[in-house]
């Protein structure tokens, strides 16, 4: 897409982005085949194809398998503020929404159905918006799903890293943690679970 | 009413309601909130610390990104301003932020004390008597240089760089007492060798007799009568992503809160402190720093060894310009995965180079110009922090000139390219390219800034009209039985790492708390 028609709509993405992306998904149904392959802890079952799709794309070319990722950036937002987990869920509803599609890219396809180059010139179109929010939910967007590649084992070798310089075994999970109520006068909290 | 035993309640684990009566409920056991309870504590006073974050052993840190950013830092690591401009990396944890951060220590220097007395009114104390409480707690937390053969080589080309182009730089000093050099200092030390808050003070606050309640978000302070009468806290469960259902209540004789920056403000705007000149959760500061990666035929590894050892103050005071210094940042994976530009290929063609980056940083400091008056705390609907932070014009110059700066570095040191953190990147092949810098858009959300330095938002002043608590003992204004005692209370950022500023004036204004209300 050209620059020029990019500038020209990025106020009206400005106004779809106030009145957020969520509603207009009925309007244009999008590729909902892929499904989670566990319980969501976080996002909206709509949301989800939308991210697995901008995750095949931001990961493009690693080992990360986009389902997978997306499960994991789900499981990740259980730590945002419910502000900003409503807020991305925002954020896919307007990706997909085929009325922004019109306005950003001129044509009202859902992201889910775009190609893949036609998904990275949508992507990339939220980068160079005029629209600063634009450009962070971009930026937001792309973030979730490297986090939640490169911070695992799996990514290591492509990067060259040989992983952590001192090896642990792994503790139990943490809802597995005993009451703990510790000696004050032992000094130290060495030997605590946790 | 009763009282808590000594050591580390894990409130995850409480299953009815609890109330509790001390001398002194204290919120967070970052360096603030541990160095109050510790001192506190020995003079005889009953202690209680409510702390959100887990306690944690080494046992649970191991090196790995994908376990420490949901475990140990705000919101999982996600946090970020208003306008998702600026990443903000900030601690949660027994320890706060020490347990997390890269070790290194600066003592505050004096010419920013000076200038706290005469733009800020503070008069309660100067550098002369901080020193003595650097001092102490250098030697506690073992606090010494990095010795110039132990850097690494991201350090390293910090270091050589500056001396190259004739600036100023230092080996830094750092609290670890039998370090290994594993790099994982973002991650919790893996064998108890960072001198953290958790492993030092925390205990020394224990074995005196404080109790230390972890997974417990205190949700509000109540006040009667201009004095706080009980702090109310929510149990949350071992994920530390849901309240329980279980609540605590302190019912103390006095209050210290030190939850942070960001989390202090916001604790006394959920609690709706008297605020009658309209200052809280105002002036909060960041060392908004932008990034440049200088890449290097050799392999530069700079995930292994002591994350932050070099830093040059060169251009910390550059008059009506804002300052900036300058560090490296720990290289693993995912953080820099998350700095660097680009989707698909592109982005990972450029991770596949990563083992041959430098990440030069230049933090700039915020705060001594007029218009640049850092951020604003509010609150979101569900009562979390948001902080808007306008990057004023002047900032955005000194961005430009950090990455100017950070780009000859890295060509003195012997880089083949140095990039900015733009999305699309700029990239620079020698110093004749640096016009590149000034060409790219300098916009919030074209190019990557964070922080790991939170400071402000219950500044300290004389003056009712400018500051939330005066300077002699970190009182509330208005509220005669509640202190803070934490980064927040500063009223401008600091142009060094932290830390020791925060050890040092906490250390300062407990001794003195000590005195008044051992007789009150
Ligand atoms: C990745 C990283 C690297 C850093 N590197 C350095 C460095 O090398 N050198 C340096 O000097 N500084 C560094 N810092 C900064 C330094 O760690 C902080 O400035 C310092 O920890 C701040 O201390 P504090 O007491 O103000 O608050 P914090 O350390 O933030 O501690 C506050 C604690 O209070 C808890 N809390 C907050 N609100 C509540 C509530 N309502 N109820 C219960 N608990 C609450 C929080 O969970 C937290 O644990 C780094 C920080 C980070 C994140
Ligand atoms: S570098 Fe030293 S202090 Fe930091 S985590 Fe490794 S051993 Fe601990």
């Amino acid at each position: 897409m050209q620059r020029r028609s990019l500038l020209k709509v990025s106020l009206a993405g400005a106004v779809a982005l106030s009145v957020g992306g969520g509603a207009g998904l009925a309007l244009w149904p999008g590729d909902t085949s892929v499904r989670p392959q566990r319980p969501l802890l976080s996002l909206p079952e709509r949301a989800f194809p939308v991210l697995v799709a901008v995750a095949a794309r931001v990961l493009k070319g690693t080992t990360a398998n986009p389902v997978e990722i997306a499960h994991r950036v789900d499981e990740a937002l259980r730590y945002a503020t419910p502000e900003s987990r409503s807020d991305l869920a925002d954020v896919f509803g307007l990706l997909e929404n085929g009325l922004t599609g019109l306005m950003l890219r001129g044509q009202p396809r859902p992201f889910t159905l775009l190609d893949e180059r036609a998904q990275d010139e949508a992507l990339l179109a939220w980068r160079d918006s005029r629209v600063g929010l634009l450009r962070g939910a971009y930026h937001a967007l792309r973030k979730l799903c490297l986090a939640a590649h490169y911070a695992t084992p799996s990514s290591w070798a492509e990067v060259g890293y040989g992983g952590p310089a001192i090896l642990k075994p792994e503790p139990p999970p943490l809802a597995a943690d005993k009451p703990v109520v510790v000696d004050g006068a032992a000094r130290s909290v060495e030997g605590m679970p946790g | 009413m009763t009282t808590l035993p000594p050591g580390i309640t894990e409130a995850q684990t409480l299953t009815a309601d609890v109330e509790v009566g001390c001398d002194v409920a204290i919120v967070g056991s970052g360096p603030g909130g541990a160095v109050v309870a510790a001192t506190l504590a020995r003079a005889g006073l009953s202690v209680v610390v409510l702390e959100e974050g887990g306690a944690f052993t080494k046992a649970r840190f191991r090196g790995r990104e994908d376990e420490a950013y949901p475990l140990l830092y705000q919101d999982g690591g996600q946090r970020v301003t208003k306008d998702l401009g600026i990443t903000l990396l900030q601690g949660k944890a027994m320890g706060g932020g020490s347990v997390v951060n890269w070790t290194t220590c600066f003592r505050t220097p004096d010419h920013v004390i000076d200038h706290w007395r005469t733009r800020h009114a503070v008069g309660g104390f100067d550098g002369a008597a901080l020193a003595p409480h650097f001092a102490a707690m250098e030697q506690r937390l073992s606090i010494a240089p990095v010795p110039l053969e132990l850097l690494n080589r991201n350090n390293r080309a910090l270091y050589d760089g500056c001396k190259k182009l004739g600036w100023a730089v230092e080996p830094t000093q750092r609290n670890v007492l039998g370090c290994a050099y594993s790099g994982h200092c973002g991650h919790g030390c893996p064998i108890d060798a960072k001198q953290s808050m958790l492993v030092t003070l925390l205990p020394d606050a224990m074995q005196a007799g404080a109790a230390v309640v972890t997974r417990c978000r205190v949700q509000r302070v109540v006040f009667e009568a201009g004095r706080v009468t009980a702090v109310i806290g929510l149990a949350i469960d071992a994920s530390g992503t849901q309240s329980t259902g279980v609540t605590v209540t302190v019912k103390p004789r006095f209050v210290v809160i030190a939850g942070g920056a960001i989390n202090s403000p916001a604790l006394l705007l959920r609690s709706a402190a008297p605020d009658p000149h309209g200052v809280l959760g105002r002036r909060t500061f960041l060392h908004p720093v932008t990034g440049v990666v200088g890449v290097f035929d050799d392999r530069i590894e700079g995930w292994r060894g002591a994350p932050q050892s070099a830093a040059s103050h060169q251009f910390a005071q550059r008059g009506d310009e804002v300052g900036f210094f300058l560090e490296v940042a720990p290289i693993h994976p995912m953080l820099m995965a998350t700095a660097m530009p680009g989707i698909g290929t592109t982005h990972r063609d450029t991770m596949a180079r990563v083992a041959h980056f430098a990440a030069f940083l230049a933090l700039t400091i915020d705060g001594f110009h007029d218009d640049v008056p850092g951020g604003r705390v509010t609150l979101s609907k569900s009562g979390a922090p948001v902080l808007a932070y306008p990057i004023a014009e002047r900032q955005w110059r000194a961005f430009r000139d950090g990455a100017k700066a950070l780009a000859k570095v890295a060509f003195a040191a012997g880089a083949k390219e140095a990039l900015t953190g733009h999305d699309p990147p700029t990239s620079m092949r020698s110093d004749a390219d640096l016009a590149a810098v000034d060409a790219a858009h300098w916009e919030v959300a074209r190019v990557a800034l964070f922080s790991a330095h939170q400071m402000g938002g219950c500044g300290m002043s004389d003056d009712a009209k400018s500051g939330v608590v005066r300077s002699e003992d970190l009182r509330h204004h208005q509220i005669d039985n509640l202190h803070v005692v934490d980064g927040s209370v500063f009223p401008t950022s600091l142009g060094v790492n932290p830390q020791l500023s925060i050890y040092g004036l906490a250390h300062l204004m407990a001794e003195r708390l000590v005195a008044r209300w051992k007789t009150a």
